[in-house]
This record gives C-alpha cells, structure tokens and sequence, in this order.
C-alpha cells in the first residue's frame, strides 16, 4: 500500500513536471518589464556627478597597460588611464594629455610632443615628461614581457632591449645580457625627456601612424613618483595612481570593479557620473537576464536571443546595433597539399552562402562580406570582391573542376572552436559545401587553446578566424599578417606582390597613396584567396536602458567586451 | 518483460542458475511490481524506437542532418513549432527535432549503458581483489581508490579526453570508426566518465565482500573445506550481486546525466553525433526563444532517469525482499556532479 | 581503528604526490599553452613569456620546483590573474564553502525533514509532496534548473535577483542555494523517507510499540538513531560534493568560486591554479573518504579494518 501510493506521487509529480515545462514554452509571449523608460534628459554640463551606471564586462586578464593584449584588458585601462593623444568619434587621434598634435621632424623620424599644462596624476602630483618616458621604457622592458611590445618596433633601441634577456633556442644561442648592458639598452630606447613637460621619440624608420600609437596603452605613463623603476612591480587597481577621468574605489576579482571620479582629472569633460560598476559575468545570457530584471543597465546581447530582442517591443527600442572593426572568415594553411590549390580554396568561398550564412546560424548579427580591411577604414565599398570569391555556385563548380581533384579525394578538416553557436555555423558550412560541391568536410571541435595552439603551430587545414583591429589604420590590417615573414602570419600567405606592397605602404608619408597601396595589397590578398576567405564584419549589439546617455561608439577595440571607450567621462543616467 | 532477463543476464547466467530458487522468487516479486514492469516496457520502448529511428527512414522520417531554411511553399523553416511535418518542430537550421530526437536518444542510451559496463567490469573485479586478495592487495586497491576518488572527476575528464582528442590512437584515433558502429567520440565519451565513476562499484563490492566474510554460513562453507572459488562463486557473489544489479540501474541514468553535464562545459559529442545532453546545452541559450529545443531532451531525460530509477527500485524490492539494502545501494547512487 | 585511521592520513601525503604527478603529467601533455591565446603572440614575445613564469625550463625541473615549492605551502603564481595562487584560491573558496554550506543545510533540513514527514504520513499529502519535490529534484539537470528558476522566480514574479551571491542577503542567496541544493535534497529525502521505514518496520520498533510508548517516543528515541545511519553516510559525501563547489551554478548565477575557477583554469591553461585546486580538492575528498569509511565500521560492526 506503501509503495502503490508512492508511484502515484512520482508518477503525478512527472506529469506536473512535464506541465510546468509546457507552461514556460507557452507562456514565451508575455515578457513584461519592470522598469517602465523614462525619458532622456541632458543635464548641464558642470553638474556635480550623480547617480550609478551598472554595466555587465568581462574580467580583465591584467591591470598592467604595458604587458597587455586582451580586449577587457584595453577597455579598463581607457577608463582610468589616457596617454597623449586618445581618439575621437571618428577613431582619429587628438590631444589628451598632450597640448597639441606632434611636431614631426620632416625625415619622419623624431616627434616631439609637448604636455598640457596643469596634468595632474589622480593623487595631485603632476604629469611629467618622465612619467611618458618610463612608460615606453616599460613596455620595452624584456623583464615585463610585454605582449604588445612588438607594435613599437620602430621605436630606436625597443627591439634591442626587449631581446636583452637572449634566447637559448637561437641558433647559435644568444646569451642574456647582463644587468649592466641591459641598463644601457634601456637607456637607450628612443624617448626622452627634454625638459619637464616636453617629450622626444626617436624612430629607426619614418612611420605615418605613430600618433595613433600614442594614444594607446603600450605608450601609457607611469607614475614615476611612486614607481620608480621600469622593473618595479605594478601595484593593483586600488593601489595605483591615475590620470584618467575614473579611478577604482572597490575591486572584488571575477565579481566587479567600482569606478568613482578622479577627483584631480584635467580633461576637458567632468565626470557626470558618480559611481560605475563594472559587474563581471562571463554568460551572456546571465547577463541579459540580469538587464532584463534591471540589476545591470548595459550589457552586450546575448546573440541567439537576438531576433528575439529585435521584436521584443520594449528592448528593440534598448538596441543599440553597430558594426565593429573585426573580420571573420575561412583561414587556409598555405602549407598544407590540399590548401596549397588556389581554385580549391576558390570554391570553397565562392561556395559560401554568406547572406544565408548570417541570417540563419548567425540570427543576423553581422555583415556578411567578401572585404578583408572593413570598409570604414579601406575606403573600399562592400562587395566589390563579391565578384571575384563571393557566393556563385557555377563559379564554385567551375573552381573546382579547375582544381583537378576529385571531390573523393578532398579530404579536409575545419578546425572550429567549441560552442553551441560554432557548432550550428559549422554545420551549416559542412552542409553547405556538401550540397554544393560534393564533398563532406571533416568538422574538428577543440577549446579555443586548442585551436589557437593548432593554429599556432600549424596544425590545420581551414580554421574559422579573423582579426579585430588594434588601432584605426589599415595598416593593423596587413602588416605582420600576411607578409611571408610576418611575425603573426600563421597561415604562411606568401605571395611577393603582396609583400611588395606593404613594404611600400609601410614607409610612405603620403597618407593618400600609403592607404591606395593598402587597398592594392587587399585585392592581392583576395584573389586567390590568399589566406582567408572573409565572411563577415562582426556587428556588435548592445542593450542600454533608456535613461542612460552618452555612450557614444567609436568601434574601437575594446567594445566587444566593455564599453570601455564610449568615453566615460560623456555617460550621464536620470536613474536616481 | 524480455528486457527485464537482460540485466541478470549481464553475469554470468549460468553460475547464477545454478541456484534457481531465488532468483525465480524475485524474477516473480518483479513481476508483480507493476510500476516497474511498466518502467521497463518503456523503457524498451525507447530503446526499440531509438533503434529503429537511426536505421530505418520510416521510424526516423526526417535526415536528422538535413537543413532545411525554408520548407517547400517557402517560408521559414527555422525554430518551427510542432507540426504535422515536423512533429516535435525544427531547430535553428531548420533540422527535424524528431529525427534528432531519436538519434540524441540513440547515442545517449549506448553511452550510458556503456559506461555502465566498462565502470561494472571494471568496479568488481579490483572490488573483487581487494575483498578476496589478501591484506596488501586490499591495501594497494584501497589507496588506487582514494586517489580515484579524490581526484577532481572534471579534471579527470577533461584531461583524458584532451589528451585522447582528435589524436592518431590505435581504436580511439580519429576519422572513421576503428570498431564498426562505434564512433570515436562515442568511445571517449565511455571512458572519460567510465574512469571517474568505476570507483562505487568497487568500493560497493569490496564492501560486500568483507561484510560477507564474517557471515556464518559462510565460515561455515570454509570450514567444511570448501575451495576460496566455489565460497566465492556459490556464496558469497549471488548475495554481493544484487545491490550491484541496483547500483548499475542507477548508474546508466546518472551516465547519461554526466554526459550532459560535460556538453554543458563544451566538452560533448562533437557533431554530427547529437546526445540528449548536447541538446539541452546547445538549447539552453535558447530557453527563452526555442524553449522546445531544452523541453524535449529535458523531458526524455526525466523520463529515462525516472524509468531507470523505477526499475532499479524494483529490482531492489525483488532481490532482496526484506531488508531493503538503502544503506549500500544508496553509496552507489550519491551524485556526483559538479 | 586509531592505528588504520593514523595510517590514512600519513597515506595522504602519497596520496597529494601522486596526484600533483598525474595532473602534471596531463597537463602539460594535452594541447594548447597558457600563452596560445585567440590573437597569436610573436614567437620572441612567446618566449619572454615563458621566461617570465619559468615555463622555458625543462619539464622535470618544473616538476621538481613545484613539489619543492609544495612543501612549503607555496603553490605557485596564477597565469591568468599574475597573482599568487594561494590568495586565489582563497577568495574563491569564500563565496563556494558559503554557497556549499548554505545549500547543504538547506539539503539536510528539508530532504531530511521532507523524508521524516514522507514516513511518517504514508500516502498522505506530505508524502506526496516530499516525493514530487524529490522526483523534480533528480530529474532536472541543474543547467536547465537554473535558468528556470531565474525566469521563473527573478523574469516573471521579481522575488529575488540573478547575479551574485551576498552573505546574508536572501535576494542573492536563495536562488543558487535552491539550484545546488535540490540534486542533494532530492536524494536525502529519499534516502530518509525509505531508510525510516525500514526501521519503523523493524521488530524492536514493534517491541517498543507494542510497551505502549507514545509514537512520538518511538520515532525520536529508537527509530531516528538507527535511521540516521544510513543518511549521515551519504551526507558525508554530499558535503564533500558541495564543498568543491558547482561550475554550473556558480556559472549560472555569476558567482565568482572555486568551481567555475577551476574549469576555467583548465580552459585558459593556467596551471598553477589548476595544480593549486587539485591539491586542494585531493585533501577535501580524501578526508571524506576516511571519515565515512570509519562511519561504515562504526555503522556495521561485521566490517573489520
């Protein structure tokens, strides 16, 4: 009797369970919000600052500007710290600390800048010419390891003092310089201080987009009153001293920061918010549910909700939807004997759907392209390669006949970083390419270390990867990528043309005829499809509760993960 | 029920026939336990059509791979609600849910019961070795299995398989399958779980082999001069076996639960295999647009967890009536996910 | 007894060895370096970077330093984070043994307390409820659980909050300690409901009936004790279990603790945490271990160590 009425309750309590599951699939239609949007209102600028502005990021991997790379990393460091020049909405730079734009010497090979008068560090001290010189220094510090040295290597004695360490594996093996040479190495980095508030660097060859670079964070200052040397250690986010417009009042790793107004910030524009909270979550849609219930007002969309949030009534209106400076694409390993055969790789990207690529496994959130460089910064319309590999199944068909393989003996593998969504993208190419060419593709699914350390060493056949800008030039876009001995050029695209072409654009002052060479060199590397196939500019999308203004966007790096340079010192929020 | 004979199938029958008398009686007590009779006729019901949906095309009806954007009249074909096409509805690349279904179910089923062989296999004979072989084999096994144990299972599992991964193994290596039927990932999934779960069943079995040494009927069978073999094939396994039988109708389900799990990190079935667990994390970022795509394995994985779960209830019930054993069995059912 | 449990604690020491060996050993054969990041590195950059967390040396000589630097309760610096690797474990510890404990006694309490009320109301509506809470609970993996109850409980009612956990704030604690708690709950509840019966069924409960001793008498001086057995076993290693924390949960609720850390760390190849944690989830389970197989001696006295 026991037992029998046991079964009962299970089995009744499955039923319920089955029920309750049917009652959330049914009840998708009736989202509510419990914030009702209140209307913008512009406060006047030289109000004291007022109210909070929580926003979903992502940990930063390091709080030190001169050893890092990553994104989430970048996005901090625009919030707290400025170099001499930072960059406006149209991802040009102008003066931040400095006082005006470089004076270049007319070889191209010295720039001085001169500092505003009246920078302060966060704690009164002021900003010195010293600061900028052992920020440089820093960066070149082999003991740092930076992992953005290499952006200054036209910088005089850079190269050569972040070597100084040696290296065993060389052949033959170079020997670590000693303490004493390795001082005069550092001394001997191109940049110094001709007086308190004047800066001189020195290059080894002339290079157009140096002031870009001095507006980033390798160039940062170093508060020299308190570090002293370049091999001293980095104190953490609320032991250091700031010239940005923000500085962290509360820091919890992996939970969130707490950013306050530098009190002793000389920028132009006043902090119009009292407090920013940067939370940290990894899950997207964790995130959007947080923005959803209004702990968070800002947060990037969670992309396979995103067709949903475009017809939600209420967060379609939250949207703000643009794209960014990152190209996607099909990587090809030069190197390998499949890969070598140009109308092979033809075919596969003139087999690529990628209008249909982008509105079914990608919901619609990019811009599907044949262009390498994104338009904003070659100039080059979209789909003017369209022509030559986008989507033509004849042409695809064509290649491949011209290819001289049989699609029996096509034997390769796509190398894919493992997640929901590249599964699904990886399977619509593998049907793709079937339907199309008749040929099945092997799908491989490793963790992105994995796939990078594969392609790395080049280990791969076809890997889905691309290239998010560091700095807007389109120089970022080719040199060290495809020229054969590019330090970053791990698809081994060697064509001389294409080397050709950059060494000319790298060098040369005229800005008109340096960026036609870069386009030159992107038509290049498209036919034949060097390298990649490109198949679209991420777009980037972003949930922003409508009491919040200011939040600009420039599509510099850094946004994917925080929005980090909507220039925080513009934000303003109504919410009490 | 035809099923039901599988399980004590899985030991060596004939030992076991050797002493029909109680196996009978509980092969009757399971009988007349309806809620477990009915478990197993569905349970071979799922089994029958999951079988049959990954062979016939008349069962499966849809190419689980196909991709279809837009059905014929050309509308969208994509995150479809059930209809008399699709009965189950369509994914995001307009994939018939049915057809997944039976595949993910397919898949899942053999990994669990699987796994549950290499952990059973595994699990009684060092459980054996450690009860029968003596002080310092005990010892050594004992430790093997604190440090099993210990071991973070994530850890584990991610490592093996990492290191096993698209690799050229003999067997396990890549490319097409070595063992006809049996795809590689299939194989790796077994045994990054099978080599963090065998641990139970050993410790369950070596549990019952020392409780049982100090049994007087059995003291007595060694004082009469029987031979360490026949007390142990007579005696001592028909008695340490049942509460094995229990924990293995525990540990298919808590298999395929494993498995989810580890979809959920990333590290599942790579396509274009499907489990019910890399369903439900690849649907779960669509809880709130497809929540279809998560009900569906959700539910079939309820079902097979309280199937198994019923049976295994049964099958304690009818192997040993009176005492209900919940102490043992249950240390072989304490979950282990992280 | 006391000389078998000495023995297995002097064992844990080749116990942590062996591990730190294993771990090693896989770690550092699977693929992909801590510095093999989306965005490639140059080689020269690559190699400082080695340098600079000794990972140029050879393999045998990192091993040794490492279990040098282990018996000095020096485990290292994390990669990821470029601080040492005690003081990350010991943050992330902070919210997870908070969290672990939290979801346990909520375990204990209502699976221990919902079993007893199964027992004791047979086919009752008590009973009912304790088996559909117990049935739910086991059936529903926790990654689909989690954002049940965020949609449920935060999206449609604004009860509580999504994000975050904070000590003694029910906004932020109740949803991820029902999410770790249920699976434990679930099988406690079980485990009490079906091991009070077997005792109440038992000829000396009878006995005790049968002297005319109140039922309340009976359940709480004889009944409980014998019962108790069975669930203080399996608590045991339930506590382990959420000691060591849940990715999923600590995932779905941005909690920042040692079970998202670790899969994490193992994502990102950072080592030393990696390392760090194996250690000290090593000892948490291997001091479960013991303590519940000496409960196996002290419950059933045929077992002889």
């Amino acid at each position: 009797m026991l037992a029998r009425s046991f079964r009962f309750a299970v089995v009744t309590s499955f039923t319920l369970c089955a029920a309750l599951l049917a009652g959330i699939a049914c009840s998708d239609g009736d989202k509510e919000e419990a914030d009702t949007p209140l209307p913008a209102v512009t406060a006047p600028t030289g109000n004291p600052p007022s109210g909070t502005i929580t926003i979903q990021g992502q940990q930063f991997e390091t709080w030190d500007p001169h050893f890092s790379n990553a994104a989430q990393d970048i996005a901090h460091f625009y919030m707290v710290w400025r170099g001499l020049y930072e960059f406006d909405l149209d991802s040009k730079p102008v003066p931040s600390m400095a006082e005006a734009m470089p004076s270049v010497s007319t070889d191209g090979l010295t720039y001085t800048v001169r500092l505003r008068a009246g920078a302060t560090w966060s704690d009164g001290s002021p900003l010195t010419a010293d600061d900028f010189v052992l920020g440089l220094q820093r960066t070149c510090n082999p003991d740092i390891a930076s992992r953005y040295q290499y952006i200054l290597n036209t910088v005089v004695g850079c190269d050569a003092y972040a070597t100084s360490n040696g290296d065993p594996k060389a052949t033959p093996p170079r020997p670590p310089k000693t303490a004493v040479e390795k001082e005069a190495l550092r001394k001997a980095v191109g940049v110094r201080a001709v007086d308190a508030t004047t800066i001189e660097y020195r290059l080894s060859s002339p290079q157009p987009t140096f002031t870009v670079l001095l507006a980033m964070w390798p160039t940062f200052p170093v508060p020299s009153k308190k570090i002293a040397s370049v091999d001293a250690k980095w104190p953490g986010p609320l032991e250091n001293t700031y010239n940005g417009p923000f500085m962290p009042s509360a820091y919890s790793e992996k939970s969130s920061i707490t950013l306050v107004p530098n009190p002793n910030w000389t920028g132009k524009q006043r902090a119009q918010v009292a407090r920013i909270v940067i939370k940290y979550i990894d899950d997207l849609s964790v995130a959007n549910n947080a923005y959803r219930s209004g702990e968070i007002d800002a947060t990037g969309v969670n992309l396979v909700e995103l067709d949903a949030v475009q017809q939600d009534p209420v967060l379609s209106k939250e949207l703000v939807e643009y794209p960014a400076t990152r190209t996607i694409g099909l990587e090809f390993n030069l190197t390998d004997p499949l890969m070598t055969n140009r109308e092979l790789r033809m075919a596969l990207s003139q087999a690529t759907d990628r209008a249909t690529l982008n509105k079914i496994p990608n919901k619609g959130a990019n811009v599907p392209t044949t262009n390498w460089i994104p338009p904003d910064r070659s100039g080059v319309s979209l789909g003017t390669y369209d022509s030559l590999i986008g989507f033509d199944i004849s042409k695809a068909k064509a290649s491949l006949v011209a290819s001289k393989l049989a699609p029996a003996d096509i034997k390769i593998a796509l190398l894919l970083p493992d997640s929901p969504k590249n599964r699904t993208l990886g399977e619509f190419l593998q049907s793709e390419w079937r339907k199309h060419l008749g040929f099945d593709v092997k799908l491989e699914f490793a963790d992105s270390r994995t796939v990078a350390a594969r392609f790395n060493s080049g280990q791969f056949q076809i890997v889905i990867n691309g290239w998010q800008e560091d700095f807007p030039d389109p120089e970022n876009w080719m040199i060290g990528l495809w020229e054969t001995k590019g330090s970053i050029n791990k698809t081994k695209t060697s064509v001389a043309a294409l080397d050709d072409l950059i060494a000319k654009a790298k060098f040369n002052q005229n800005d008109e005829a340096r960026r036609q060479q870069y386009r030159d060199a992107e038509k290049v590397l498209l036919d034949g499809v060097n390298g990649i196939a490109p198949l679209w500019h991420t777009g980037h999308h972003r949930l922003v509760k409508p009491y919040i203004s200011g939040m600009k966007e420039s599509k510099r790096p850094g946004d994917v993960f925080v929005a980090g340079d909507w220039n925080p010192e513009n934000w303003k929020t109504t919410k009490k | 029920m035809p099923n039901e004979s599988a399980c004590p199938s899985a030991i060596d029958s004939s030992r076991i026939m050797a002493t029909p008398g109680p196996l009978a009686q509980a092969w009757r007590r399971l009988n007349s336990n309806r809620l477990a009779v009915v478990s197993g006729v569905i349970l071979t019901v799922i089994a029958v059509v999951s079988i049959l949906g990954s062979t016939t095309s008349f069962v499966q009806r849809h190419d689980p791979a196909a991709q279809a954007y837009t059905d014929a009249t050309g509308t969208n074909n994509t995150d479809r609600s059930p209809n008399r096409v699709n009965w189950l509805g369509t994914d995001g690349l307009g994939r018939d849910i049915w057809a997944r279904m039976l595949q993910a179910t397919f898949f899942s089923l053999r990994i669990g019961i699987g796994a549950e062989a290499v952990i059973v296999a595994l699990g009684i004979s060092l459980g054996l070795l450690a009860g029968l072989g003596g002080q310092r084999t005990d010892r050594i096994i004992v430790w093997i299995t604190d440090l099993a144990f210990a071991f973070p299972d994530i850890l584990m599992i991610i490592l093996v398989r990492q290191v096993l991964l698209g690799r050229d193994w003999p067997i396990l290596g890549a490319g097409s399958p070595q063992i006809p039927g049996v795809p590689s990932a299939l194989l790796l999934t077994v045994i990054a779980i099978s080599i963090v779960s065998w641990v139970t069943i050993c410790r369950l079995v070596r549990g019952q082999i020392l409780s049982l040494h100090g049994q007087e009927y059995v003291l007595a069978a060694r004082a009469a001069g029987a031979s360490p073999w026949r007390t142990l094939r007579v005696h001592m396994l028909p008695n340490a076996i049942s509460p094995v039988i229990v924990a293995i109708t525990f540990g298919i389900p808590r298999n395929i639960f494993a498995e989810a799990s580890l979809a959920f990190i990333g590290l599942g079935v790579p396509p274009p295999f499907a489990s019910l667990g890399s369903l439900m994390s690849d649907g779960r970022a669509h809880l709130q647009t497809n929540s279809l795509l998560v009900i569906w394995p959700a539910l079939a994985v309820a079902m097979l967890m309280l199937c198994f779960t019923f049976l295994g209830d049964g099958l304690r019930d009818a192997l040993d009536p009176r005492s209900r054993r919940q102490r043992r069995a249950s240390i072989g059912l304490a979950p282990r996910h992280r | 007894m006391t000389s078998y449990v000495l023995r297995r604690v002097m064992l844990m020491a080749p116990l942590v060895v062996t591990m730190v060996t294993i771990t090693f050993l896989l770690m550092h054969a699977i693929e992909g370096g801590p510095f093999d990041t989306d965005r490639p590195l140059p080689p020269a950059t690559q190699q400082r970077l080695q340098e600079r967390y000794g990972l140029d040396k050879p393999l045998l000589q990192q091993y040794g330093l490492y279990l040098f630097r282990l018996a000095q309760f020096d485990l290292g610096i994390s990669f990821a984070s470029d601080r040492p690797v005690r003081d990350v474990i010991g943050e992330r510890m902070l919210p997870t043994v908070q969290l672990g404990l939290t979801a346990f006694v909520f375990a204990v309490i209502c699976g221990v307390g919902l079993g007893t009320l199964s027992a004791l109301n047979q086919n009752g509506a008590w009973d009912f409820a304790g088996v559909f809470i117990a049935t739910v609970g086991s059936a529903l993996p926790s990654f689909i659980l989690a954002p049940l109850l965020v949609i449920a409980f935060v999206l449609r009612l604004h009860w509580f909050d999504v994000l975050g956990w904070e000590f003694g704030n029910y906004h932020k604690m109740t949803l991820p300690t029902i999410a770790a708690g249920v699976l434990p709950m679930a099988f406690l509840s079980r485990i009490t409901r079906a091991a009070l019966l077997d005792v109440l069924n038992q000829d000396y409960i009878r006995t005790a009936r049968a002297k005319g001793l109140s039922e309340f008498r009976v359940v709480v001086r004889h009944a409980s004790r014998n019962a108790m057995i069975p669930i203080l076993t399996v608590a045991g290693l339930l506590f382990a279990h959420s000691l060591t924390g849940s990715f999923i949960v600590e995932q779905a609720f941005a909690i920042p603790g040692i079970g998202k850390e670790f899969i994490d760390s193992v994502l990102v190849r950072d080592y030393g945490v990696m390392m760090g944690l194996t250690v000290t989830y090593t000892l948490i389970y291997a001091l479960m271990t013991l303590v519940v197989d000496v409960l196996y001696a002290v419950v059933d006295p045929r077992i002889r160590y």
